[in-house]
This record gives structure tokens, sequence and C-alpha cells, in this order.
């Protein structure tokens, strides 16, 4: 975990954006909160955070749509929170791209430990954004692709 | 009709013959054991076939067997389980017949039933034994049955002209037709008159009467040949049937259509029968055909033209009725428009001169008109006696005495005015306005009085007027002659006048029938609910038929229940209860003037609807239907079914649509309720675990505390609005009013809601000559809280909410006003509504907190509204009727 790690929080409720930002920021993350799925998508776009929390009862787009809409060019970890517990919709969610699923309520002690996983993991597919197979190289950070160099 | 058409199977017989499958199914399936007459052992082959299917395995019980004391069959039938006949008590003896309930109860696969043309005793349930086995085969029970072949209605007669034995036990063809298996049992007459001699048939001393009467060589030869026949169109029938079903191309039967015409003579019975058979030889479809004409039918010959129309129905021939003076033209007609290939009709039987011409004119004309069509002539019985034969066809006799008196008198008068003016007119023009007289007459009544007038005025002219006054004797030749002309001129046109008058009323009755069908229509389909049918129905029913009816609907636990609920059912037995059960399960009418339970008080019509019988109509018939009012009654139950009918239709869609929204509006509860449960105890389980978990920094254990605290208030706020709104819902709420200051109400609610409003500027308007009010402060604080609270939750951050207070004549009035979205049209009306939700509004809230403002303030005998403001957001508005303390509007206006 590297200092000041940035979270993006995409929820509407206040009371839950509030808990979080007081326990993640104890944690020593920084922290961004959006309270629409478009805010979300915006600020995910601008501060290029390294983890997303995402609710899915969003009052503009559902958290699906945000999921699929951030996945066209987020690659980093996603973690929804939602109040949603049913199988259907954890599969459908993890199906479309999030990392990890957890319903509220929540212990944070779990949370944290998954944001952790999810950071770990992360960092594999960041340092190594070049793919190669063969003479073929694709710089996913840059979008780029490359032939015999 | 081209090759092409006669190639291909029809679709429409397809259908039926699917249909016929299907229907087959459930039902249980009818074997007949058909003979050509007693003692060709029918009943011992049955037995003998029960045997064989009992080895196999099968659950074969006896329901009724005549063994007639003959020993090889009485061998068979042991072995069998027998139902116990049951005893009907009959003019003090006693007889036993089958015991119909008994063997459904017992519900065996086979049963076997004796003798199927066998007329039950009275106070069975049904008169004849075919309707026992059609009621076991309904319930899905197989039946073996024996039956001989001069029990066959359209044989009856040809068997009672070559045995001279007439058959009164006779079998609806219907029925034989419907039969899913006949296996004729044959003997040679040989052999049977060897059986006889035997005494294998009878008793050796009834045997030779028997032998002498019935037994003919001849008579069975006869029989034999007419058994063979009837099973070989069967056969020929059934592979018709089959190759239709396997669509197999081959000699389909010509589209042969026969057309029977038949009057209110007892010689069409025969016609009938004839024609019946006609068609069975010929594989032809057949109808039968009455046309009425002017000429009025005496009692007696519209009872034989009831039985003959019962008839055709019994032969299964299609029957219609037809109106028109021109009989010839009538029929030819309507064969034209059917498509009929052959028209069949009587000979009439030729008694004197008029018979013959009449005759000659008919079958001319009938041969001239009917083209291409063929036309059958049928001689006339001359064993069968015409017993109507000499009744006299032209006037009948049916007026009252009061018309003769009328018109003897209107005669009379007319006579003596024209005594004082005939120096003036002369004595000839009198006849004249004598004979207006009589054509005026003519049109207002019948034959008999009319006659009588022109008689009367004749003999008044003659006596009173024509010179020599006084006599009947007349003097000139002229004033015979005239007298004369004047009688026949009377006379021709009163009868003349009537006919068209009966005609006319014929007509009119129908007209009227139509209409009142119509007019039935019409009032059928405006009103709605099964109780306004049963009004409208029951009323309509006395209306035209003079009958009080009883409507019995089913309902949802699948019983009857009497619809009408003015009218008491004391005078309707258990015993009545239970004739209507039977009717309502078993689709068929039974009762008074019916073939089914014939002793009980009402009758009973089953109410078919499309798909199922739904109800039964029971009343009291003082008399047999005729066919015209049978037909009327039945167009009228078929509207009233239909009617019952879409109702309930329309009712379970209701019922679906109610639970189909209350689960809806459960869901939405349920959801709410659980995601606004959630959050707080997401946000109290989340921060207390991190407090447990980790230690902290001081402020940010203070931050986690204010988050629990923040969350427990929300929760406590949700519980109470569901308190609340229990409370209303209960109607428990009683305001306790109380003197309060609406600066603490307005101060209570704004710090109560700190958190929520620190994003908004809030404005409290109070102005200060504002009096004390009598309110229930508690439940108005709840009010105000939940009316900033929405506010708040629709509005934008920073804007601006306004809280308006005044007091006006009596009245306190509180404005709620933000800058949110508002409402749109379609949601306006709803927003006070139980658990609704704005479309736009954000996640959470329970759709509560406005309905319990609107119950509050409802309790406060107030009301509330809502509407959009100009430059956007929304402005709720509550009234609400006050006391108000002077003493303390004083003081303040003193501070």
């Amino acid at each position: 975990m590297t200092v000041k790690d940035a979270i993006l929080i995409i929820d509407d409720e206040v009371q839950i954006r509030r808990l979080l930002e007081i326990t993640l920021s104890a944690n020593g993350f920084k922290i961004i909160e959006a309270s629409t799925g478009k805010e979300g998508v915006t600020f995910a776009a601008s501060q290029q955070p390294n983890l997303i929390i995402l609710d899915l009862g969003l009052p503009d787009i559902d958290g699906l749509e945000v999921v699929n809409k951030l996945r066209e060019w987020y690659l980093k970890p996603i973690i929804i929170l939602s109040v949603r517990n049913s199988e259907v919709d954890i599969v459908k969610a993890l199906d479309n791209g999030a990392n990890d699923y957890l319903t509220k309520p929540f212990r944070t002690g779990e949370l944290l430990a998954r944001i952790r996983v999810a950071l770990r993991q992360n960092q594999n597919i960041t340092e190594n954004p070049v793919l190669e197979f063969g003479s073929l190289s694709i710089d996913l950070a840059n979008h780029t692709v490359r032939k015999n160099n | 009709m081209n090759n092409f058409d006669d190639n291909r199977p029809n679709p429409d017989e397809l259908l039926a013959s699917l249909l016929n499958e299907e229907e087959k199914g459930k039902r249980g399936k009818l074997k007949i054991f058909f003979g050509m007459c007693a003692g060709v052992g029918k009943t011992y082959s049955m037995l003998q076939t029960a045997q064989a299917e009992k080895i196999k395995g099968s659950e074969i019980i006896i329901g009724f067997i005549e063994t007639h004391n003959r020993k090889e069959t009485a061998n068979l039938v042991e072995g069998f389980e027998l139902i116990p006949r049951k005893s009907y008590e009959y003019k003090s003896t006693f007889v036993q017949e089958m015991d119909l309930d008994a063997i459904i109860a017992r519900n065996p696969h086979i049963v076997l039933v004796d003798e199927l043309a066998h007329t039950n005793a009275p106070g069975s349930r049904h008169a004849k034994r075919y309707q026992d086995v059609q009621e076991l085969l309904e319930n899905g029970i197989n039946v073996y049955t024996t039956l001989n072949v001069q029990h066959l209605e359209s044989r009856s007669e040809t068997v009672a002209q070559i045995t001279g034995v007439i058959v009164r036990e006779t079998l609806p063809d219907e029925i034989f037709e419907s039969a899913d298996e006949v296996e004729l049992i044959d003997l040679t007459p040989d052999e049977l008159l060897q059986r006889l001699s035997e005494g294998k048939v009878y008793a050796p001393e009834r045997s030779r009467e028997a032998v002498e009467n019935f037994f003919r060589r001849g008579n069975i030869t006869a029989l034999r040949e007419m058994a063979l026949r009837i099973v070989a169109d069967r056969v020929d029938k059934q592979l018709h049937d089959y190759m239709q079903h396997k669509r197999i191309r081959g000699p389909w039967k010509s589209g042969l259509h026969l057309l029977v015409a038949i009057d209110y003579r007892q010689q069409s019975t025969r016609l009938l029968r004839l024609a019946k058979n006609l068609s069975y030889s010929m594989g032809a479809q057949i109808q039968a055909l009455y046309v009425e004409s002017s000429h009025k039918l005496t009692v007696k010959e519209s009872e034989q033209l009831d039985k003959n129309i019962k008839l055709a129905k019994q032969l299964a021939i299609k029957f219609r009725i037809n109106t028109n003076n021109d009989i010839v033209r009538a029929i030819v007609e309507y064969a034209q428009k059917e498509n009929i290939t052959h028209i069949i009709v009587g000979k009439p039987r030729v008694r004197n001169l008029y018979s013959v011409l009449r005759l000659g004119n008919f079958v001319n004309r009938l041969i001239r008109y009917s083209g291409n069509i063929d036309v059958y002539i049928l001689g006339s019985d001359s064993q069968a006696k015409d017993n109507l034969g000499k009744k006299v066809s032209l006037p009948s006799f049916t007026s009252g005495y009061k018309q003769y008196f009328t018109v003897s008198v209107f005669v009379f008068l007319s006579s003596i005015l024209c005594y004082f003016v005939k120096d003036l007119i002369g004595y000839q023009a009198v006849s004249f306005a004598l004979l207006f007289l009589v054509s005026v007459l003519a049109i207002f009544f019948g034959t008999g009085p009319i006659l009588l007038s022109a008689v009367l005025s004749a003999l008044i002219w003659d006596v009173f007027f024509i010179p020599p006054q006084f006599t009947l004797h007349i003097d000139k030749p002229l004033d015979v002659l005239m007298l004369i002309m004047f009688f026949i001129i009377a006379l021709l046109n009163g009868i003349l006048t009537s006919r068209v008058r009966r005609q006319e009323l014929k007509i009119r009755i129908r007209e009227e029938r139509t209409n009142a069908l119509y007019q039935f229509t019409k009032d059928l389909t405006v009103i709605s609910g099964l109780e306004e049918v049963t009004k409208v129905a029951t009323n309509y029913i006395q209306k035209y038929f003079k009958l009080d009816c009883f409507i019995f609907i089913i309902n949802d636990a699948g019983t009857l229940e009497y619809q009408s609920k003015h009218s008491s059912l004391n005078i309707f037995s258990e015993n009545d209860m239970s004739i209507a059960n039977w009717v309502f399960k078993n689709s068929i009418k039974a009762g008074k003037n019916t073939d089914t339970l014939p002793s009980s008080d009402y009758t009973y019509f089953p109410l078919m609807g499309n798909n199922s019988t739904i109800g039964v109509v029971a009343f009291k018939q003082f008399r047999v239907f005729t066919f015209g009012e049978e037909q009327f009654w039945e167009a009228c139950l078929a509207q009233i079914t239909g009617k019952y009918e879409r109702e309930m239709l329309r009712e379970a869609a209701k019922r679906t649509y109610i639970i189909s929204e209350s689960e809806k509006l459960y869901k939405i509860l349920f959801n709410s309720l659980s995601h606004e449960l959630r959050i707080p105890v997401a946000t109290i389980l989340g921060a207390s675990d991190t407090l447990l978990v980790q230690d902290y920094a001081e402020d940010t254990r203070k931050k986690l505390y204010n988050e629990i605290n923040t969350a427990s208030i929300r929760l406590n706020r949700l519980i109470e609005n569901l308190l609340n709104m229990s409370r209303l819902e209960s109607g428990l709420i009683s305001p306790r009013l109380d003197w309060c200051d609406i600066h603490d109400l307005a101060n209570r609610v704004a710090d109560s809601l700190q958190n929520e409003l620190n994003l908004f500027k809030l404005s409290v308007i109070i102005p200060t000559n504002m009096p004390m009010v009598n309110i229930d402060f508690g439940l108005m604080e709840q009010v105000l809280h939940n009316l900033i609270l929405n506010a708040t939750q629709h509005s934008p951050a920073g804007s601006r909410i306004r809280v308006k207070f005044f007091y006006d004549n009596g009245s306190l009035t509180i404005q709620v006003m933000d800058r949110g979205t508002g409402f749109s049209v379609t949601e306006i009306h709803s927003v006070f509504n139980k658990f609704y939700r704005g479309k736009e509004a954000k996640a959470g809230g329970t759709g509560l907190g406005l309905s319990i403002v609107k119950g509050f303030v409802e309790a406060h005998k107030g009301t509330v509204s809502v509407e959009n403001r100009q430059n956007g957001g929304a402005l709720f508005t509550i009234k609400i009727p006050v006391e108000i303390s002077d003493i303390n509007t004083l003081n303040k206006t003193n501070d």
C-alpha cells in the first residue's frame, strides 16, 4: 500500500459516505466522494482514483451501468458496496466487471482487508501494463500496439 | 361441387372429429349389444363379454340385468357384484328400478345395464333408462347395454307395420348413433324359432302365443334384415369417419342434404322417420322445416305440431320454422338457401275435390319452382288414422262471448241509425252501410263474431229494410240477388280480413319477441355486477314469461348460490336444491315438464356458458312451452348466461388486479423499508465496528460517535413514522389540543433537523401578531418535521426553504416552500398516498412522510394541499381550524 492511495466513493447516502470517509481516511486513504453515478464517472476520469467503492442503488443511473461505463477504460479495482444481497445481483455485478462485492451492513475490518487485497492484485497489472504476444506488444497504459517494436 | 372438393376432407369435419375424440376421452364408453328381437341372446353375449373382460382384470359390476329366468343367463350372472335395485312406491305397489346413485357412488370401470329402451317407473329421476345411462357415461363409467331394433325411434313405425305390434318404449336414434361400439347379436330365424320352441326364451305356453303373434318367420326375417342394415350403415359411417380421421383420400359421401317439410298432422311423424331412414342409407345430412301460415291451429293441431317437432329433435334432425302464407315458396326458398339437394314432402290425403285441386296445385308448384332440387313425395299411410281429418279447417271459434255481444250491439245500433235515415238514402244504400260496418268489424274481431255480424246484418236488412218490411219475404228478384251478394261479400270480407290479421299477429308476436330480446340485450349491456344482472333478468322473465324464477350462480367455493336478495328462498326445499345441483352438475334441464324428475314442483334449466355451466334457473312452469316460446326462452337464457359469464370474468380480473396491486405495494414497501433500515444500521454497525477493532485518534472517534448518534436518530424517526402510520391506520389518532406558541413549534423542528438543514437556508416567517393556537403540539411537530425534511431531500443544496405561518379568521395556515424539482402533473395527485415515492426521488425514504402529514392534519380536521411554485419548487399549504386565546394575543401585542 503506497501512501495516500485515492479511493472514490460513489454512494447517494450521506451517512454511508461520511462513515467511509472517517474510517478510510483514518486508515491513510485519500477520499473522493460522489453522490450520483454521473458524478462518480466524472470524478473517476478526472481524479484517477486507485480504487472505487460503488453503491448499486444510485438515483440517476443504476450501479451496474456505472460499472459498465467505468470498465470501458478504468482497469483498477471496483468494489461494490450495496444493500442488495441476492445472488443474482452479486453475480451480475461481478460478471459486469466488479472485483468484489460487499453487502451493507458491512464490517469495517473486512472492507479494509478487501480494499487491501484489491489494491495488491492490481499492482501486478499496473506495474506491467504492456502485454506481449510474440512480436506483438500492447501498451494498455498508452493505448498503443506495436509489432516488432 | 367439383371433384377436387369431393376429394378433400372438410376442415369442419376434421375439427369435429378431433373434438369428438377429446370429448369422448372424459366420457365413459357405451357398448350396445344389438339384436333383431328378444331371445337372440343379447344379455347372454353381454355377460360373456363381461366375463372375458373380468378375467382381464376390469372392474365390472351389474347395474341391472333381466335374466327372464333363463338358466344359462342366470349362471353367467354369478360372480359379478350386483348393485341392489331401488324400490319406488307407485300406486301402492312397489316397482324396482336401477339404483343410479349407488352405481355412480360405486364408480366401477364397467357397469352392465340391460334393456336400454326401458321406461322407468314414475318417481325415478329420469323417465327413460337411456337417460340414466347418459348420466353414467357423463360420470366416466363405461356401460354395456342391450337393445332391440324395434326400439329405435326411427324404426318403430316400420316395425309396427310389419308386426302389428305398436312399440311404446323407443330410443332416440341419437343415443344409438353416439354409441362407441355396437355389437350385432345375430341368429338365423330357424335357430331363433328352435330356441323358442325349446322354451329357452319364454315359458312354453307363452312361447306358443309368441310364435303365433310376433315371432312369425316373416316378421323375424324382416326385423333381421332391418338390424343387419342398421349395423351395416353404421359400419359404413365408421369407415367414412375413419378415412376422414386418417386423411385417407377415398370416395367421400356426396354432399347430399335432405329437407323434409312437415306440418301439424300426425302423418308428419311417419314422414320424419322415413326421411331419417333415407338419410341413413344415403349418408345425407337432414333437416326439417315447418312453414307457419295464417292457418289458425286448433289446440290438438298445435299439440301434434309440438310432438312432431319433438320427434324431429329425437331423430337428431335439425329443425326450423318459417312464416309464409305460400308454403311452396317458403320451402323452395329455404331449400335454395341451405343448398338442399332433396326435398321430401308427404302426399296429402285426397278427401274431396278441394283437396284434389290443392294437392295438384301444391305438387305441381313445388316441382315447377324447385328447379334442380329433387322432390320426393312419400305416400300417405293408409293404416295410420288421421284423427284430425274430420275437423273443419276453415274458421275456428275461439273468440269470447263478449266479442259476439259487442258485434251484435254494433250491428243493432247501426241498423237503428239506418232505419231512421232509410227514407233519405234508400234501403239499398243501407246494405252498403252495413257491409262497411262488417268490414270494419273484421279488423278488430275474430272469425266467429264476423260471421255472426254478417248473418245478423243480412237478416236485419232483409226483414227491416227490403220491402215488404217486417217479413223475410222479398218481392224483387233483384233484391234477392242483392241479399245473396251482400251475404257472400260480408262473409268473405270478414274471413279474409281476420286471416290477414292472424298472420299479422303471428309476425307481431315474433317481432315482439325479437324486440324484447333486443331490449333485454341492451338493458344487460348497461348494467354491471352479478346482483344487478339477476335483478334485470328476473324482472325480464317476470315481464315476458310471467314466471317467477330463482337464479343460482356458482360461487368461488364451487357451490350454487341463490342470487337475489330481496325475495326469500324459504319455499325452496332441500330436495329442490339438490335437483338444482343435479342440473348444474349434468347440464341438462330437469323438473316439471321434462323427462327428468318430472314430479318436482319447479322446472330447472342449466345456464350453460362457453366453457362450463355457470348456474341454474328454476321456476314454476304452469304449462309446457310451445316451440316458439322455448326458442325465445333459450335465447333469453343464452343472453343471461353470457352476461353472467362476462360479469364473472370481470370480477375475476378485478380480483387479480387487486392482488397484483397489493403485491406491488408490498414489494415497494419491503424494498424501501429494508433500504431505510439498512442504511442507519449499516452506519451504526460500521462505526461501532471500527471503534471496537482499532484504536483511532480522539477526533476520529468523536466523528464516529456522532455518526452513530445521527443514524440512531434516523432509525428512531423511521420507527416513529411507522408507528404513527399504524396509529392513523387503526384510527386511534385523536389530537390532544393544547395552547401552544408557533415560535416554539418552529424552533423545535428546526433544532431536530439541524443536520439536514446545514446545507440549506431556512427562513421561518411568523407575523408579529400571531396568536397562541389550540393544537396538538406533538402531531404538528411531526407534520412540520416531515414537510421540511421532505423539502431538504428534494431541493438542491444551498437553496432556500421558507416556512410561513399566519392566522386568519379561525384558521391557521402553514406553508412550506422549497426550490426543488417540484412535482410532475401526473404524480402531484399521488404525493400524499401511502408508500408513494416520487419518480425522481433519491434512494431512501419510505413514502410515508407525506401520508402521515395528511393523516395528522386531517386528524385536526384540516386540509393539506400541494402545488408547484411558479419559479420552480413545491408549495405545501396546510389549513387547520383553530381556536385562539385572546388574552395571549393581547399579551403578545403588548410585549
